[in-house]
């Protein structure tokens, strides 16, 4: 049996393991919740939409650029819009708790991805009644379609969060303790949490717009990781090294979906992964309790 | 002796009325803060952490509240001790006098700590990262006789190194003989007041 690795396509698949264990971390440290995710917080649906919107373009106006380019762009103007505003416009408030109340957050995250998804059903049905093209594979992300042009995004990306992680991965070590405990120590906060939220925001939108939806691996590859000792005990190995860990295995995944097809088709690695990931997580989770009992 | 002034202009931190008033902390001394429940003690003490590098420029601060220790992973106190080490500023020797007192728990997660563990494990990190100002908001919450007086002895430790100190505690009888100046936070009709307190 000839096995034939394409290593292009394994390094997005590195790059979007990365980035969406990166961005899961990122929303539970903040939130300092374990069920925080781009999935629960309501993310993948904002980054959803854009790629519909993207599909309505690429029909009405010929931009001479493919449409999940049109996506990423389309994602980054209210994205620029968010990151002004929460960053620059407002103001400190002398209420920590006021500007955070994350069980409302994850709620409305929720009910927002369950919405997009409606209207995400709505416009397929559209779509293929008038026999226009449309990305029915959305939902289940697949790195199928990558093309080298994508590269550089990734890239630069990956050095503006890994620039911005090691600088504050001391801080973040103090937030993993609590909001008020980092608080104590003089740390801003509330600077650090709406930051991160952007990163993960952002780490997931791209994610999302070039290769669609891998749903819950935000959330799945944290726990993951966490049940191993080396990253236990500490949440900067966590943000650091982790990622990688993560990212190595999604590629081994991608390459396994790549190589074995069924009856020629190829099986979204999105699929794959959150079915495997969910089953292992199950099994830790379960594992863990057994344990404490 | 050091002021914290409350004037109207910044000091909206409860339920959106002002807070007027003066506290005043002084070395080797405890102050103490007390009101009635939802009064606004802890907001008070929330708005002196935001508003720290303001309120007292230059000098290192040391907040224990009263929210619980709850990390995302499965971190123990040893590994904790490690992680905050950037931020140590000078331990109290309470802490490594009193250590062998965690054994029983310093390796366990501190996720599974009870609330008294949790409480303690607060305290001790307050004597570890050390600094000249001590805020503790309800510290005796959650704790047993024995941990009681452990903390009564911190106490006593930071008074004698000469460390200011301000505290919230609605079992205050326990910590008469360390108080040296009473606060009283109470609501009127349009503002809070935060004054001294010379009464029984």
């Amino acid at each position: 049996m000839e096995i034939d690795i394409d290593f292009i396509r394994f390094l997005f698949a590195l790059f979007c393991g990365y980035f969406l264990t990166l961005s899961g971390s990122l929303s539970q440290l903040v939130t300092n919740n374990t069920i925080a995710s781009p999935s629960t917080l309501g993310m993948d649906g904002a980054a959803v939409l854009f790629v519909i919107l993207a599909q309505f373009f690429s029909i009405g106006v010929d931009l001479n650029i493919s449409y999940v380019h049109t996506a990423f762009i389309l994602f980054l103007i209210p994205f620029g819009i968010i990151s002004f505003i929460s960053l620059g416009l407002s103001k400190k408030t002398n209420n920590i708790w006021e500007h955070f109340d994350i069980q409302k957050i994850i709620l409305f995250g929720l009910a927002f991805n369950l919405f997009v998804g409606a209207v995400f059903s709505i416009i397929q049905f559209l779509f293929m009644a008038l026999n226009f093209e449309f990305p029915t594979g959305l939902w289940f992300g697949s790195l199928k379609q990558y093309d080298k042009d994508y590269l550089m995004i990734f890239v630069v990306i990956f050095i503006i969060t890994k620039v911005y992680i090691l600088g504050v991965s001391q801080k973040f070590e103090a937030l993993n303790l609590g909001s008020s405990f980092a608080l104590g120590l003089g740390i801003d906060v509330q600077q650090i949490q709406r930051i991160a939220l952007l990163l993960s925001f952002l780490l997931t939108g791209v994610v999302i717009c070039y290769f669609g939806v891998f749903s819950f691996l935000g959330l799945i590859f944290p726990h993951i990781l966490r049940n191993f000792g080396f990253f236990k005990s500490s949440m900067r190995r966590e943000l650091l090294i982790g990622p990688y860990i993560t990212g190595f295995i999604f590629g081994i995944v991608d390459q396994f979906c790549y190589q074995f097809d069924i009856y020629g088709a190829e099986l979204p690695v999105g699929m794959v992964s959150s079915v495997v990931g969910a089953i292992f997580l199950i099994f830790l989770v379960l594992k863990t309790k057994i344990s404490r009992a | 002796m050091h002021h914290v002034y409350l004037k109207k202009e910044d000091s909206f931190f409860i339920n959106n009325t002002p807070v007027l008033g003066e506290l005043f902390m002084v070395p080797g001394k405890v102050s103490i803060i007390l009101g009635e429940n939802g009064v606004g003690k802890s907001s008070f003490f929330q708005y002196l952490k935001l508003n720290q590098k303001d309120i007292f420029p230059k000098i290192k601060c040391n907040f224990t509240d009263q929210m619980r220790i709850n990390p995302v992973n499965e971190v123990h106190f040893e590994n904790i001790l490690e992680n905050l080490v950037d931020y140590k500023h000078e331990s109290i020797s309470f802490f490594d006098e009193y250590l062998s007192e965690l054994k029983e728990f310093k390796e366990r997660s501190l996720k599974n700590l009870s609330g008294g563990q949790n409480q303690i494990v607060k305290i001790f990190l307050s004597a570890y990262l050390g600094g000249d100002f001590f805020f503790f908001d309800e510290p005796l919450q959650y704790l047993d006789q024995k941990n009681r007086t452990l903390f009564k002895h911190y106490l006593k430790i930071l008074k004698e190194k000469g460390k200011s100190i301000c505290l919230v505690e609605h079992h205050f009888n326990l910590l008469e003989e360390y108080i040296d100046y009473r606060f009283v936070l109470t609501k009127e009709v349009d503002r809070t007041e935060l004054k001294e307190f010379c009464g029984n």
